[in-house]
């Protein structure tokens, strides 16, 4: 596979699940927009050979993470859509707040991203600890108490 | 959280939106500097590894050191005694190569999973050499090897490995290998634990070799048993079927529950590719949709419902099981209760 045969696989493989990822973690389209592309840049130029398929996901989500931290760090965060980027992505309706998805984003990021490594990508805590670069038992406290205030905001107990 | 996937599955890039991504990423590669890096194309570990299985040869007894040994798994808590008395410790199991010592210190072990500490050690004391913002559990084996080996005929083989060590001031990381099998493990018997390319993950993620090192440690694999069987018998309704919980396994690292279900289900009977949609609706029913939590005495509640297990038919009845190896080892007596689905089966040990 040349450099632009493997963009167009790595782009049609993950860009879907490094827009959900972002998005979960930054709760911002365009942020998301932007993360997936610059996890793209840094990719094509790593040039990085993988082991597994599993592997290969896992790395791109890390990476894919500590993009994320970086934007939630700097004070710039972008809250337009730019004309060109604009009808690029399909998206659920953000203020729909019958949705779980709704729900979801009331949670704080730190609660957001494991909920969605876990009950979207199916990821163990271990594994998302290794992701997100928090010790294990903190995930599992994360998922607890990120499930109990997801309850709550769903009108539970 | 069905329907967060299904609102999840519609946020996704257009066709359009993909190809100008494509455009617009191959414009800023070419404006990107390269990195200095040293970049390896080959390595683990991130997730559940396909585990070789080995280590140790202990002889089990008395680990005065039992809490510091298992510290970065045992979350805090003091080891109890049976445990202690139950832990096999390596003889000798020790490989030196590029100036950093790898020994296996400890294992604990139920009949068919096993946690083994080992640590790795700069023979200098000095601590490993990470640039700011890597943390020791950023660690690992890119060599292909990172493990143990087990040489015999134990059926299925599943587990992971990490660095549970948080300090990377005394020269000193532990590193924690859980192993589940099909059949009893073979006490006894001699194996080995292979190890290689000790790398860690920089902050991009790229993985950086720290040191090119080749260790092999030889042993004999000697413990005993930490774990009990609970019988239950009782029964719930989830979605019109009606689960029996027959029988806990439950050990300080693991847990299994076994059950029947009054009905079979429908499989596709395709023969490959991804699991189909049907046959994922019916593991949903009969097994992903079952509830496994360990309740702790503190409160804490582990959530172990997205475990794996297993589903077969037997004249009529669907026989399941379910379980996990713990991500830390828990205490028998810290545990309040087992939730399988609706039942909650009381521990007491």
């Amino acid at each position: 596979m040349n450099k632009n045969e493997n963009l167009e696989y790595l782009v049609y493989t993950y860009a879907d699940t490094i827009l959900r990822f972002s998005y979960s973690y930054l709760k911002n389209l365009q942020d998301a927009q932007d993360v997936s592309q610059t996890v793209f840049v840094k990719l094509l130029i790593a040039k990085q050979n993988f082991k597994s398929k599993d592997h290969e996901k896992a790395f791109i989500l890390r990476m894919t993470a500590n993009v994320c931290k970086d934007i939630l760090k700097s004070s710039w965060r972008n809250r337009t859509c730019t004309m060109e980027h604009c009808g690029e992505i399909v998206a659920p309706k953000e203020d729909d707040d019958s949705s779980i998805l709704w729900a979801v984003n009331q949670l704080e990021d730190k609660y957001r991203c494991v909920i969605y490594l876990h009950y979207y990508e199916g990821y163990k805590a271990y594994e998302i600890g290794k992701i997100i670069g928090v010790p294990t038992p903190t995930i599992h406290t994360r998922l607890v108490r990120g499930r109990e205030k997801l309850k709550k905001v769903l009108g539970g107990e | 959280m069905k329907q967060y996937k299904n609102e999840m599955d519609n946020l996704h890039w257009t066709q359009a939106g993909k190809e100008n991504l494509i455009n617009r990423v191959k414009a800023n590669a070419q404006q990107e500097p390269r990195k200095g890096h040293f970049s390896i194309g080959k390595y683990v570990v991130i997730a559940a590894a396909v585990c070789l299985f080995s280590v140790t040869a202990y002889a089990t007894g008395i680990l005065q050191s039992a809490s510091d040994v298992f510290a970065p798994i045992l979350g805090g808590t003091p080891v109890q005694t049976e445990i202690i008395e139950k832990i096999g410790h390596p003889v000798g199991a020790s490989d030196t190569s590029d100036g950093i010592t790898i020994t296996a210190d400890a294992i604990i072990a139920d009949s068919n999973h096993a946690c083994i500490v080992y640590s790795i050690a700069n023979a200098d004391g000095s601590p490993f050499a990470l640039p700011e913002g890597v943390l020791p559990e950023d660690v690992f084996f890119a060599g292909g090897k990172g493990g143990t080996e087990l040489p015999f005929n134990i059926g299925g083989l599943n587990g992971s490995s990490w660095i549970a060590d948080t300090d990377n001031t005394d020269g000193t990381l532990q590193y924690i290998e859980m192993l589940s099998t099909e059949k009893p493990l073979p006490a006894g018997k001699k194996v080995t634990a292979e190890f290689s390319r000790l790398s860690y993950f920089d902050t991009d993620g790229k993985a950086v070799v720290l040191s090119e090192g080749d260790w092999k440690i030889r042993y004999e694999l000697n413990f005993e048993d930490v774990g009990v069987k609970i019988p239950v018998e009782k029964e719930f309704v989830r979605d019109g079927l009606t689960f029996t919980v027959h029988e806990i396994s439950l050990s300080p690292i693991a847990l299994q529950a076994n059950y029947t279900v009054d009905a079979i289900p429908e499989w596709s009977n395709e023969e490959s590719g991804q699991l189909p949609e049907q046959d994922q609706k019916e593991h949903f029913r009969f097994m992903d949709t079952i509830e496994l939590f360990i309740t702790k005495t503190d409160g804490t509640i582990i959530d172990l419902t997205n475990s794996g297990g297993g589903l077969s038919v037997e004249d009529g009845v669907t026989m399941g099981y379910k379980g996990t190896v713990l991500e830390e080892i828990v205490p028998l007596n810290e545990i309040v209760s087992i939730t399988v689905g609706d039942v909650v089966i009381d521990v007491n040990i």
